[in-house]
């Protein structure tokens, strides 16, 4: 699926992500996007009562953002050893974290997300410069806040 | 003066900071750095301060200071 911003920037160190105040700068591309943009969330899902299969109404889901890193390494051992990946347990919790933009007139931006968990880690690339490119999907349940390009 | 302008003004390269609390805006004079990484690391700092300061800010403007 497309994001709604997209910077493909490999080795530029101008794109960076900060999560809980620690700063990532070897970032391939990162993206974000809202999902479910409808007045009480577009996302839905059928919803059944007991032990039925037929669907009697629609579930809506909550609103919430979706930001897609590449990181240009193998961030899953921090990751996890900060428990943000758990396989016991809920995945703990990104209090604030913040991504810088750069857009084509070379002006960057901040746009910050609170309350942000790791969703998935599903696809590890090797790029054709033979770097470790890890792919990293957030969700983020909370206000954003953007910066205005500078 | 609220805190989080106190603390924006302690960023390097801003000028003068104003939180319109109603509009969920921060306005930030900065100055126009030659090295842009300064820049950025100004805008980085500037958002860490606004989400420490836990206040629904939804825009952080920049405009650029006349005297520099």
């Amino acid at each position: 699926m497309p994001i709604s911003t997209v910077a493909v920037l490999h080795g530029n160190p101008t794109v960076k992500v900060a999560m809980d105040g620690v700063d990532f700068t070897k970032i391939a591309y990162l993206g974000w996007r809202p999902v479910g943009t409808g007045p009480g969330g577009a996302m839905v899902s059928p919803r059944t009562v007991a032990n039925t299969s037929k669907v009697v109404s629609f579930m809506h889901h909550h609103k919430f953002a979706e930001i897609v890193v590449g990181f240009d390494e193998d961030v899953l051992a921090t990751l996890i050893a900060a428990g943000k990946i758990s396989m016991t347990a809920d995945n703990a919790v990104f209090t604030t974290f913040i991504i810088t933009q750069k857009n084509n007139e070379a002006q960057t931006r901040t746009v910050t997300f609170q309350n942000v968990y790791v969703q998935l880690s599903s696809d590890k690339y090797e790029d054709a410069a033979e770097h470790q490119i890890t792919e990293v999907t957030f969700v983020g349940f909370d206000t954003i806040t953007i910066g205005a390009w500078a | 003066m609220t805190e989080l302008e106190k603390a924006l003004l302690k960023v390097e390269g801003v000028t003068a900071a104003k939180v319109d609390v109603e509009n969920r805006v921060v306005t930030v004079a900065y100055k126009p750095q030659v090295n842009h990484a300064k820049i950025e690391q100004m805008q980085l700092e500037i958002a860490k301060a606004v989400a420490a300061a836990k206040i629904d800010v939804l825009l952080i403007d920049y405009v650029k200071a006349e005297h520099s």
